[in-house]
């Protein structure tokens, strides 16, 4: 292993000699070499430096991969948007990798659903399952319905199920896609007590709202475990 | 949305700003039609806030339509409430209802209520204060011990919004219909 890989940085500036750098980078993971070591010293003597050769025009995957032990220090001097973006650029098949990893880190950042909507199979999808497992799925649903983009959150209504994102779009004024979203919920755990949440949200006429999700349930539990709990809503109960 | 006349009654602010709001109506085949927008169960879990809708939603439609004048059905609609269990109302048991009620016939409306502090209704294109000052249908919440009094009208509103907090009224019907729980 070179002096380089061992972080030993002493007398070079990163700069002028980044060409050299990334030679031995280069020549360093061909032949299976960790760059930890590297990474770390290189991102503290010149940060801006490490993220040109991690993430710049001439970076490759490899090396970009290895610079993943600085993130902090790539997030430091690039924006979050553009880091992700290159990360997904250069490692195409671990999009969704990258997707995550930025999910997990800024759950609650605007730049996620770009992201997300150009690099997730189902835009989103990624973005709020992540959020979920942190905490902070109601304030990541909140930016899907913002974007308009609502196949993310009738995604994971079912696949978690949460009915956050039937909230959220009831709070953005999206009534016919909460009512979707809620109906997959609905679909995938029958019998979830979901009407005083929604009641307490959207208002005393959620006979309009229960009647819409009625017309989206796919599993006849779904609408049987719906039907005992409707009483005070007739519309419903005339449906079911 | 809403055939006229509506009573409707601000929501809340804060996160849930319907919880414990219920409204509904009853139609006799001889055309008076009763109405109510309520709210009760200040504060509590959801699921309770739900329960206690239910309950006063049950209440008020007890034996169905009612078959009188506009001013005798309001009584009969504020009778049907002796009959609800308080232990069900939420943690207030009833003490932080407000109740907007409606009657209509072909000659007008009767309109009575508890625990508001504001009555609008539309004008040119703007909520405005329906009754004003230390009105009888401004007052205190909860289960009326004496049935209130009742102010008929033979002009009907299409809409009338109670308003229970200490709040800026809505500037404009669209609005205020929002904020009632009327979507579009």
């Amino acid at each position: 292993m070179s002096r380089w890989m061992d972080g030993v940085l002493e007398g070079v500036d990163p700069r002028s000699e980044l060409e050299l750098l990334r030679e031995a980078l280069t020549e360093a993971l061909s032949a299976g070499e960790d760059a930890a070591r590297f990474w770390t010293a290189l991102a503290g003597l010149d940060p801006i430096a490490a993220a040109d050769l991690a993430t710049g025009a001439k970076a490759t995957a490899a090396a970009a991969a290895s610079a993943l032990v600085i993130l902090d220090a790539l997030e430091q001097v690039l924006p979050g948007s553009r880091l992700y973006h290159r990360l997904a650029d250069l490692m195409p098949a671990r999009a969704v990798e990258w997707v995550a990893l930025a999910a997990r880190r800024h759950p609650t950042a605007r730049w996620v659903v770009p992201l997300s909507q150009r690099h997730d199979p189902v835009p989103g999808r990624t973005h709020l399952l992540v959020a979920a497992e942190v905490g902070r799925l109601a304030e990541a649903c909140a930016l899907w319905v913002s974007a308009g983009e609502g196949r993310g959150l009738l995604a994971v209504s079912g696949e978690l199920p949460s009915l956050e994102p039937t909230l959220a779009l009831i709070r953005g004024g999206a009534p016919k896609a909460a009512a979707r979203c809620a109906a997959a919920l609905l679909d995938a755990q029958p019998g979830a007590q979901v009407l005083p949440t929604l009641a307490a949200l959207y208002g005393p006429d959620l006979d309009d709202l229960t009647l819409r999700i009625v017309g989206h349930l796919t599993r006849a539990e779904a609408r049987e475990a719906l039907a005992t709990t409707v009483s005070g809503l007739p519309r419903t109960r005339a449906a079911l | 949305m809403t055939s006229p006349p509506t009573p409707l009654l601000l929501g809340r602010p804060g996160p849930w700003p319907f919880a414990g709001y219920f409204r509904g109506q009853l139609v006799h085949p001889e055309g008076l039609r009763v109405a109510w927008a309520g709210r009760v169960s200040d504060g509590a879990d959801l699921t309770v806030a739900w329960r206690a809708t239910l309950a006063m939603q049950q209440a008020l439609s007890r034996k169905g339509p009612i078959d009188a004048d506009r001013r005798r059905a309001l009584s009969i609609l504020w009778a049907r409430l002796d009959g609800v269990h308080r232990e069900g109302l939420g943690p207030a048991q009833g003490a932080d209802l407000s109740l907007l009620l409606l009657a209509e016939d072909p000659d007008g409306i009767a309109v009575s209520a508890v625990g508001l502090r504001q009555l609008l209704g539309p004008r040119e294109g703007a909520l405005s204060p329906w009754v004003r000052g230390a009105h009888p249908l401004l007052g205190a919440p909860g289960i009326p011990v004496a049935r209130p009094g009742a102010l008929t009208s033979e002009e009907a509103p299409a809409v009338l919004v109670g308003i229970g907090d200490e709040v800026d009224a809505p500037r404009s019907v669209g609005e205020g219909l929002l904020m009632c729980g009327v979507w579009p």
